[in-house]
């Protein structure tokens, strides 16, 4: 069949031209491609297959150099036994197959579709092929990082809002509806509904805030309060971006909104704590240092204690507590934060300090140990306590004192009552003691309001007649300077001018309706001063000397002169009872009041 | 004892010095003594005149405050121990409060019994007889 056989000639020529075009196409196409050929056992199982053809990307796809020749094991020596299986199987019945699969022995994902050649029961296969695992590994990062997103919106309970101009769908989630207080759906996702929501106040900066980012490029921040639930107050943070085409007309607007009531909340809480705690630092009146518990060196310390200390603030800072005397050595340092370790708290009283010049106080130490954030840290409260132990010292010492003057002030009552108890009669022996006893008090009283330091005369005066104060001025006359007597001259003349005035009651010129009583007194001026004190009566009844000297007598004369070292003097003429003592001012008058200059009695 | 002690102890009469600065309780110790037959060597209220009287002055025991106007009287017991003569000392402040130099003397804390005052003069005195 010669026609046939051109036919046949022809066909033959161009089935080798479209060869020869599909073989190009093959070479050439991005797609790797390779021609296997199945290698079987004698069973007639599958085994292995050889590569006879690949073309360029094949490599590219696979990474497997020179193939052609080689059998897939050699080639790849782990490869997995079901890519030889399916092979065998496109092989077997001549069906096309299209699959997606991963080889783990070539870290690859391959997209590809496996032809027979020849039909079923041929052992030929083509296959074509691209290696997928980045654009997979992509879209699945894609996938991924949207789900992220989602789960990062729920989490932070984001509200989220997405407005397009263009007339597509205004997008809000739940959120962004629960955030404006409204039930997801219930109104449209709309600007009106947003604003209509925020706090009346903050509208109008939100609005122009708003508008302003409507631009090219905008953006929008802004922190604002909306009605929430139950139309409760909330504040928001907002940020928004907006989206516009090459000719500059905003498209869109999107962007995220969180309530942040409680932050600014805790905010405002940190900002009143930091205010609080930072003044007490600085305000306070005790040193505060604090030092890192790993390095042991002081991080801060307030004013306080670098007043006490005479450093600088930035020459404490770094220092260890030995370096500025507070502790003995290193060695103590460590021992005083193994202890903290253990107790949290340890109180050292009494340690003493030497400040920068030298100077040495007392202080007490309450270290205390705890965590700020991220470190340990030890405070120290370092209290001057130097004016107290001074203190301290001086109350002892005055507890010691007062107990010697109660023993002293016994003693003088004892002998008052013994010698009081000698003469008169029984039956007015306790009055006369309480007299007495009430004119050794008087004096008491003068002496503690002025802190045992002396007793004005005229007080004194004033407090022994104490019973006759209607009468000072008038029938009682004092003249003389102001002048201070010591506690032992004012108890001395005290109890002499008592029993003066109970005399002149009893006997003299207080006795009647008439008679005066003149006390004067002065103080001559010199390097060696006297004190002179006089007792004048007048207008009493005619004075009869005492037939004995009592105890009285003792009190006026011989007391009175000891507790001045001075010489009293009483006579008693007919007119009035004189009574005058004269001592060496230094004896008599405290050192403030010796010091001044006397005026001359008239 | 000194010389002029015996001379006094002849006479059976034990010479007392009293040293206190408070004048009412100088004057009840010296009725005191004078009631139960000692005589009064003298008064010394303040501290120099409590030296020189126990440097210059005849006396078999004395009777020392601790405390004159504000001034220790230390150095008056310190005087009186070298001077060999024994006293008492008679404070408002407990022994145990008092200066080293006031130990070893018997003591009296203010206020005491006046009777408790001649028993320990007479437990001092052991050669005189009162």
């Amino acid at each position: 069949m010669p026609t046939n056989a051109r036919q046949s000639d022809r066909s033959l020529a161009e089935t080798e031209q479209l060869n020869q075009h599909y073989r190009h196409l093959l070479e050439n196409i991005e797609q790797g491609f390779c021609l296997i050929e199945m290698i079987y056992d004698e069973a007639g199982t599958a085994i292995n297959y050889r590569f006879l053809e690949a073309n360029q990307a094949f490599e590219r796809h696979t990474g497997i150099r020179n193939a052609v020749g080689k059998t897939a094991l050699e080639a790849v020596p782990d490869l997995e036994a079901h890519w030889i299986a399916t092979y065998a199987e496109v092989a077997r019945t001549g069906a096309a197959l299209a699959l997606e699969q991963g080889s783990l022995a070539m870290d690859r994902l391959f997209k590809l579709d496996a032809v027979s050649i020849d039909g079923a029961g041929s052992n030929k296969v083509a296959l074509i092929f691209s290696d997928v695992t980045e654009r997979r590994r992509t879209e699945q990062s894609l996938i991924k990082g949207e789900e992220r997103l989602r789960l990062a919106l729920e989490a932070g309970r984001m509200a989220v809002w997405d407005w397009s101009f263009e007339g597509g769908e205004n997008i809000w989630n739940d959120a962004m509806y629960r955030l404006l207080g409204l039930k997801p759906g219930a109104a449209p996702a709309s600007l009106e509904s947003w604003m209509s929501r925020v706090h009346p106040a903050d509208l109008p900066g939100v609005e122009s805030l708003f508008s302003d980012s409507l631009k090219p490029g905008g953006e929008f921040h802004m922190e604002y309060r909306v009605l929430g639930q139950r139309d409760e107050i909330r504040w928001v943070s907002a940020r928004g971006r907006t989206n516009s085409d090459k000719d500059g007309k905003v498209t869109r607007s999107y962007g995220v909104m969180t309530d942040v009531t409680e932050r600014n909340l805790i905010d405002k809480d940190l900002r009143v704590s930091e205010t609080r705690y930072r003044r007490l630092f600085e305000c306070a009146h005790d040193g505060v240092v604090i030092l890192d518990a790993g390095t042991r060196k002081i991080v801060d310390a307030n004013p306080f204690m670098t007043k006490l200390l005479g450093y600088k603030h930035s020459e404490l800072v770094g220092k260890e507590l030995y370096e500025i005397g507070l502790l003995k050595d290193e060695a103590e340092s460590k021992a005083m934060i193994r202890e903290l370790n253990s107790r949290n708290q340890i109180r050292y009283e009494d340690l003493p300090l030497e400040s920068r010049t030298g100077l040495h106080k007392e202080v007490e130490v309450i270290a205390n140990l705890y965590n700020e954030g991220d470190r340990l840290v030890i405070q120290c409260n370092i209290r001057d306590i130097t004016e107290r132990k001074i203190a301290e010292e001086h109350v002892s010492m005055l507890m010691a004192e007062i107990n010697h003057r109660a023993k002293n002030l016994l003693a003088v009552v004892q002998a008052i009552a013994n010698q009081t108890a000698k003469e008169g009669s029984p039956a007015t022996f306790s009055a006369r003691l309480s007299d007495r006893i009430v004119a050794l008090a008087a004096g008491q009283d003068l002496l503690v309001r002025n802190q045992w330091l002396g007793v004005e005369l005229s007080d004194l005066i004033a407090a022994q007649l104490d019973h006759f104060r209607d009468w000072i001025g008038t029938r009682v006359l004092l003249d003389g300077p102001v002048a201070e007597l010591t506690p032992d001259a004012a108890q001395g003349i005290g109890m002499a001018l008592h029993e003066l005035g109970t005399n002149a009651a009893k006997y003299g010129a207080l006795s009647n309706d008439a008679g005066t009583v003149l006390i004067t007194w002065q103080v001559t001026n010199g390097t060696h001063p006297e004190f002179s004190i006089t007792w004048l009566e007048r207008g009493g009844p005619k004075v009869q000397p005492p037939t004995r000297s009592g105890f009285g007598q003792t009190l006026i004369g011989r007391m009175a002169q000891a507790a001045v070292q001075g010489v009293a003097e009483i006579h008693f003429a007919e007119t009035g009872v004189s009574w005058n003592l004269n001592a060496p001012a230094a004896n008599v008058l405290t050192k403030s009041s010796l010091g001044q200059t006397w005026a001359r009695s008239p | 004892m000194g010389a002029l002690a015996m001379t006094h102890q002849s006479k059976l009469k034990a010479r007392i010095l009293i040293i206190e600065d408070e004048a009412m309780i100088a004057f009840a110790i010296e009725q005191t003594l004078l009631a139960h037959g000692f005589e009064i060597a003298g008064i010394a209220a303040r501290l120099p005149v409590a030296l020189s009287m126990i440097d210059g002055c005849a006396f078999d025991a004395a009777i020392l405050d601790t405390n004159l106007a504000g001034v220790s009287a230390g150095p008056a017991a310190a005087a009186l121990k070298s001077s060999g003569r024994p006293f008492i000392i008679a404070s408002g402040y407990p022994p145990s409060q008092q200066p080293e130099v006031f130990r070893g003397a018997p003591c009296v804390q203010k206020p005491y019994p006046p009777k408790r005052l001649i028993e320990l003069l007479r437990e001092i005195l052991p050669l005189t007889r009162t």
